[in-house]
């Protein structure tokens, strides 16, 4: 019996030291590509870094003003994530909440999922049109507008079950309470499902962050790049890939993400706790 | 785009303008213009654009007739060049000039020629020779190909089929992929892969350049090499056997640039074209990777000190192949290529794989 438990002990173990290699080496290889020098990564490469230069950070900066992309990137993606989850939320709750005539509470739902399913390039040529018409395509305004197109069916979706799995008796004695229908959605509704906005939001900046097909088909001037589209430019058909920029803008790219994970995971950890114990 | 940028600001300050250049990976950049050329005023003045994609633009009506525009042609670009810049092909008005004259060519490494005693093969009898020389010696490549299904292995292999004098299509459209022709470069370019390896493009550089393996085809772009090189360039062998008759193989990808359509700066833009692609402009941007297409500039007696190789594209280009001009050349590549890549992955047959691309090729064409 105790040995059985040691070697399920073991297994656990070996699991875990597996998965977390799994997991972070390829953050460790980026790490390593883009400390390497020019010789060495076009030659054999081996698992630690034979050679150690900054240059790649620095050219990223000076050549590629990657300053700007990183810029860009912040202010599409947290722009984009405020409306989307704003505009998600209060959808959200309503769907889960609102008695809806002729039975159209699924076909709304299934209309939003649309929205997530259908490939992006769909979406992407009759917005193109609708931007030109606007004249908005020299702005970074169609691309906020993308990433709240496809962030808000996730958050609706997502919250969809949260806002369902809360006892409608605390919304009613908020309402007996004298409270507005905002006091209610803002100051009862939203704190207790902090932990999943908490999760959306984290989910929905990495797709916005991330997100390359709409910022390459709507970004006309090199001055509204994003990070992906910045390091794009990088690895071409008719070039040779630029592996250690591509190594470093990766590495940078990281640390928004990182930050905003860490950050918003206190709002998680808050949530989870609050009304775990009774006063 | 170092290139344009080393030689934009003296036109900038010359106009009193700013040129604002937009970098894009190749099909973001086809994308881009071709949703572009749909406004009525453009976002772009001018835009660049690979060879093959030029039938498909200029019959978009994406590049403004510079002939209309005034322009006259300058005899100093490379004859197979300015070729491409007309619509109809060589013979009509000029749409586009030559910015990059990219041109393939054949990449070896100069130490293992060098240590063997090799000198540059003049058929392809003669590289599978010393691929199989070099093969496995030492851990050494013979010959590396890029055998990667659409673009990469079709681009790969048509100068081998070219060699011995086949095609894939003949004067009158018709699909002759499955020639006997056809099936002995294939054959070829199997034995090549057998006394070689398949890499990418970035695995093609560094393992040439590095001495790992000996000889493959590449673009002038891939690799600028300075007066240390370890790798080289020469024109590509025209010849199946040392024997046999000599063809053009050189597959010319050069970069164009045109005034768009719908620009509302045409003239300017025309005028930083003829700029950009002068002799004086190609001169300096050759510090900073650009590959010329001006003869004056490929036989500068400077830049050859430097650039030892801008003599084999030019040979390169003036006995280029250009690749068939039809619109519908990318569906082509991927099919003809999907059965390129099954042949050598030993999926299929020789024989099969080339008579299903024939067959594909065909109702492509059909459609």
């Amino acid at each position: 019996m105790r040995r059985n438990k040691k070697s399920r002990k073991i297994l656990r173990g070996t699991c875990s030291v597996l998965i977390l290699i799994w997991t972070l080496f390829p953050v460790y290889w980026m790490i390593s590509l883009s400390i390497r020098d020019d010789a060495e990564l076009i030659s054999s490469l081996s698992l630690f870094p034979g050679s150690f230069t900054v240059k790649h950070f620095a050219q990223l900066f000076v050549r590629n003003n990657f300053l700007m992309a990183i810029i860009n990137s912040l202010y599409i993606t947290f722009t984009s994530l405020a409306f989307a989850l704003i505009l998600g939320l209060i959808c959200s709750y309503i769907l889960a909440r609102a008695r809806f005539k002729y039975k159209l509470k699924g076909p709304v739902l299934f209309w939003v999922l649309l929205v997530r399913v259908i490939p992006p390039i769909a979406f992407a040529l009759p917005l193109y049109i609708m931007m030109n018409k606007f004249s908005l395509l020299n702005t970074k305004i169609p691309v906020i507008l993308a990433h709240i197109l496809v962030n808000i069916p996730f958050i609706i979706w997502y919250m969809l079950s949260f806002f369902s799995g809360l006892p409608e008796e605390v919304e009613e004695s908020a309402e007996i309470d004298g409270a507005s229908d905002m006091q209610l959605f803002a100051r009862i509704v939203i704190p207790l499902v902090m932990p999943g906005i908490t999760a959306v939001a984290i989910l929905s900046f990495m797709t916005s962050w991330n997100e390359y097909l709409y910022g390459v088909i709507f970004v006309q001037s090199p001055s509204n790049f994003t990070i992906p589209l910045s390091l794009s430019t990088l690895n071409s058909e008719q070039e040779l890939a630029q592996w250690g920029s591509i190594a470093a803008g990766g590495i940078i790219s990281l640390v928004p993400i990182a930050l905003f994970a860490i950050f918003a995971q206190i709002f998680l950890i808050q949530g989870l706790s609050s009304g775990a114990v009774k006063e | 785009m170092d290139a344009i940028n080393s030689v934009k600001g003296a036109f900038e300050s010359e106009n009193n303008c700013i040129i604002e250049v937009l970098g894009l990976e190749a099909s973001d950049l086809k994308q881009k213009i071709s949703l572009d050329s749909q406004n009525k005023v453009g976002a772009y003045d001018l835009a660049m654009a690979d060879d093959p994609w030029m039938p498909e633009l200029y019959e978009a009506g994406l590049f403004a007739n510079l002939t209309e525009l005034g322009y006259t042609p300058d005899p100093d670009f490379v004859e197979e060049s300015l070729a491409i810049g007309m619509h109809p092909y060589s013979n009509g008005d000029i749409y586009t000039l030559p910015f990059a004259g990219n041109v393939q060519l054949f990449f070896y490494n100069q130490k293992i020629f060098d240590d063997n005693n090799f000198s540059i093969p003049d058929s392809w009898e003669g590289v599978l020779e010393i691929a199989k020389a070099v093969h496995g010696k030492d851990g050494k490549v013979g010959y590396v190909i890029r055998g990667q299904q659409g673009n990469p292995i079709v681009s790969d292999y048509l100068p081998i089929l070219w060699a011995y004098g086949g095609n894939v299509f003949d004067e009158n459209w018709n699909v002759i992929v499955d020639s006997n022709e056809a099936k002995e470069a294939l054959e070829l370019y199997i034995e090549l892969l057998e006394n070689g390896a398949n890499y990418e493009k970035n695995d093609i550089v560094a393992a040439v350049s590095d001495g790992k393996a000996a000889m493959s085809l590449g673009w002038p772009s891939w690799y600028i090499s300075g007066e240390t090189a370890t790798a080289a360039y020469a024109p590509i062998p025209g010849k199946a056997t040392d024997s046999g008759k000599k063809y053009a193989t050189g597959m010319i990808g050069n970069w164009m640039m045109g005034v768009t359509t719908n620009s509302a700066n045409k003239e300017l833009a025309m005028k930083f074209l003829i700029y950009v692609t002068s002799a004086e402009a190609q001169k300096t941007a050759a510090e900073f990777g650009g590959v010329p297409t001006r003869v004056s500039v490929f036989t500068d007696s400077e830049l050859n000190k430097k650039y030892p190789y801008f003599t084999a594209i030019l040979e390169g280009t003036e006995n280029s192949v250009i690749r068939p001009r039809t619109p519908l050349r990318t569906d082509i590549e991927t099919a003809y290529g999907a059965e390129l890549s099954s042949a050598i992955s030993g999926t299929k047959s020789i024989d099969q794989a080339l008579a299903d691309a024939k067959a594909a090729i065909e109702a492509i064409m059909n459609k």
